[in-house]
Parts: structure tokens; sequence; C-alpha cells
């Protein structure tokens, strides 16, 4: 972590990077891969070659723990002030189980950075949801967009592996293997043994 | 006349009834046969008890048993995927379902399972010149038998059917695939990726091999033991582990 004891004032950034493989912003269009990337920064910064667009106080990103045990956890982000032409792109892209990837970036008043970006959080987008907000006086809306994320670790945990003895469980990895194929058949089958 | 004399003249008189060709004659021939073929239906009935009825064995594999991943060295229990009997009743091919077969250590190299031993009903078994049928017998003793001599054959694969290994006890072993053993497999009864072993069982009443192994255990031994070469295959398996892309594990 950056040592921000020599500093009298900081200010910091989280930065976000969701890779979308199946992008598109029509619902007859065709996928492309689209990485999002974006912070709670005041300017557009680049990390690894990569630019950051700068949304400020359109973005929330809840908090999150640090633990010296790696543990299940989740975080939302929340999107503001998407124009209603724009929710196009979300529904009809494929966000759900897109990577998530925030980093951390401290910096001096004047915009230096302190240290390396540190990494906050690293997961998949779970689940997402559109919220309007409706303003009656324009008469325009605009609309938030809530992504709830869980991290590698929760991932894992609700993840069910391995292959069980019966030619379904089988053949879901291998399709043309019949060698469980008997076994519902078999149960409590009787063989006469040694019968003349 | 002595009593010999007179034991001898009736037997004489009795045995001329009976050729006689009167009612009284023809009855007690007919008594006599009667007797005659109760005695011999009471004999037969005798010997017929003495024929061996066989064992029922009843068979009951799960089905949603999931295959273990066996990291080091443990003794495991087979699970029965599959039973064949021949058709005069005296072989009875069992297939026994062990684990999975494991990925690459770190260093890229395979992975590799091998047999240590085999245990039925709590008995070590030790194998002839063939490196699958069974010589003899051991107890948790040390004491040693005979009694499944030429009984029980056992043929161990690593990895599928066409996967035979050799116990490391043993200098030889079967080469064939298993889809060549088992009589009712055919070359699509691959067993992708599982370790598992085929026993065959001879039934002999006299050598008291009746019945299949009701406790068959296994003692194996994976290659792949240190803590980081497992980590990494249980992370990155997509068939039993987490599925984590490998550009997404950091191992320097």
């Amino acid at each position: 972590m950056a040592n921000l004891d020599t500093y009298t004032a900081v200010k910091t950034g989280l930065f976000v990077r969701i890779q979308i493989d199946e992008y598109r912003t029509t619902s007859g269009g065709a996928y492309s891969e689209q990485v999002l990337r974006f912070s709670t920064y005041d300017d557009t910064k680049v990390i690894n070659t990569e630019s950051y667009v700068p949304l400020g106080r359109l973005l929330n990103i809840t908090s999150s723990t640090s633990e010296i045990r790696p543990t299940g956890d989740s975080i939302t982000v929340t999107l503001s002030g998407i124009p209603t032409d724009a929710i196009a792109e979300i529904v009809y892209s494929k966000i759900k189980g897109a990577p998530i990837e925030i980093h951390r970036g401290y910096f001096q008043i004047n915009g230096t950075q302190i240290g390396d970006y540190e990494g906050k959080f690293f997961g998949s987008i779970n689940n997402y949801s559109i919220q309007e907000e409706y303003d009656v006086e324009s008469r325009t809306a605009s609309n938030l967009i809530i992504l709830e994320c869980n991290n590698i670790v929760n991932t894992l945990e609700q993840k069910i592996s391995g292959r069980k003895t019966n030619p379904q469980s089988q053949k879901t990895f291998y399709s043309t293997d019949t060698s469980m194929d008997r076994v519902p058949a078999l149960k409590n089958s009787k063989f006469d043994f040694g019968a003349p | 006349m002595s009593f010999i004399d007179k034991i001898g003249s009736f037997a004489s008189s009795a045995f001329n009834f009976l050729k006689g060709d009167g009612i009284a004659n023809n009855l007690a021939r007919t008594a006599l046969i009667g007797l005659a073929l109760n005695k011999l239906q009471k004999s037969t009935n005798k010997d017929n008890e003495t024929v061996d009825p066989g064992t029922e064995v009843t068979i009951d594999p799960d089905t949603q048993y999931s295959v273990p991943v066996l990291y080091g060295s443990a003794f495991i229990d087979g699970k029965i995927t599959d039973a064949k009997m021949d058709a005069n009743n005296t072989t009875l091919w069992v297939c026994y379902t062990l684990c999975e077969k494991t990925g690459n250590l770190i260093d890229g190299s395979a992975s590799a399972i091998s047999f240590n031993e085999i245990y039925i009903d709590n008995f070590r078994l030790s194998l002839n010149d063939t490196g699958y049928t069974v010589d003899s017998i051991f107890d948790d003793d040390g004491n040693s038998g005979t009694v499944w001599a030429n009984l029980i054959e056992v043929y161990p694969f690593s990895g599928g059917s066409t996967s035979p290994v050799s116990f490391t006890t043993e200098a030889a072993g079967n080469t064939a695939n298993a889809y060549d053993l088992m009589p009712h497999w055919t070359s699509t009864d691959t067993m992708n990726d599982l370790v598992f072993c085929i026993v065959k069982y001879k039934y002999n009443k006299k050598q008291k091999l009746t019945t299949i192994g009701q406790n068959v255990k296994f003692k194996l031994t994976n290659t792949m033991s240190q803590p980081g070469d497992v980590l990494n295959d249980y992370l990155q398996n997509t068939r039993y582990g987490a599925g984590v892309p490998a550009a997404e594990i950091d191992l320097v």
C-alpha cells in the first residue's frame, strides 16, 4: 500500500474495468468485444496503456472489506446519468458474468500519483438492474444502472463441479462415452452367482 | 432239521409265492416294486439336495456418487459401476470406479496414479507372475493362505479403457484394453479420465469364493502430492475443479 505519511492532503480514485465479450448496441446487431473503463477520478488516467473515463460523482461504488483470509464478498457499482437512448446497449449486451476489476489510486492535490495502483476488487457481474429517474419539469429522464458484483471467492463458493457415476453426468464431459450407461439399470440387480 | 434249514425252507416258499400267478402273488410283487421305487426316489432326492444352488449377489451402484479426486497416497473404496456374469454363472466381472485422473504438475509434466495394493474383505491380495491373478491372501496379522488362488483376477486402469497399468509390486501386468476384457463392453466404453479396476471372480464353493467382495479397497498413489501442484490443479481443472483460467493464476 502506498505510504501516505508525508502527505498532508491526498485524493483517491477508483478505476473500474469491465470486459464484456458479447457487446452490441441493438437487438439484432452483431456481438463484439468491448472493454468499459471509467473512474471516480476527476481526470482521465491511463493504466497499462488503457484510458479510464472520469465519471466523478456519476459513479458510486459501495465499500468492501479487507480481511486476512480470502472471503466471499460482493459490491454494487452504480452508474448514474445514463441517457435513455443508451439503455439498449445495456439490455442487449451480455453483461452478466463479465469480469470486473476495480483498482484504487492515490494522488497528490496536483494530480501526481503516489505509489502504484492497488487492487480493490476482482470478480464478475452477477446481476444488474436499471432504475429510471424522471424529471417532471424538464420532461427528461436519465437512468441508473446498478451492477451487482461477486468477488472470485464468492463465485468459487457457489461453483459445483465434478462428475457422478451416471450416464448424464458422464456424457456432459464425454458425449460418446457409454461406460456409465448401464449404471441405472444395474441398480438392485441380482446375479445367481454359481447357480447350476 | 436245524433252524437254518427252517429259514431256508421259509425263503424258498416265499420266493415261490412271489413267482405265482394268483392275485395275492401279483399284489405282493406290486408292493415290492413300489417299495423299491420309493427307495430309489428318496435316494434321488437326497442326491439333489447336495447340488450347490449358488449365491444370489445383489449389486446396487450409486448413480449420485461423486467421483473423488485423489492427491498423494490414500486408500479408496471402489464403487461398482458395471457388472456382467458369463452364461454358465461361474464367472462374474465387476468394474470398480475409483477416482478422477488429475492434470499436469506446475512443471508441465503429467501426473500419474499408480496402484499399490488391493484389499478384498480386509484380505490383502498377492498376485502371481501374470501380475493380475491372485495366488495368495494376507490378513492383518500377516497370516497367508491360498484359498482364493486363481479365482480372482484384477485389472487396473489409470486414465481410461486404453490405459492398463500394473500394480507397483508386480513386474508384469495386464496389457489388454478394458473393453476387450469386460464381456459386454465395446470401444465406446472408454471410461475417459477415470481410474478404475476390473475384477473377475470365479465361483468356487470349496475354496469359499461364493460372492463378490463386500468391502473392496485400493491403495493408490498420485505423483501429484505437493500443495502447490494440488492447489494449481484444483483451481484450473474444468472437470472437477474451479475452472480458473491459467492466465489468472500467478505461479511465480
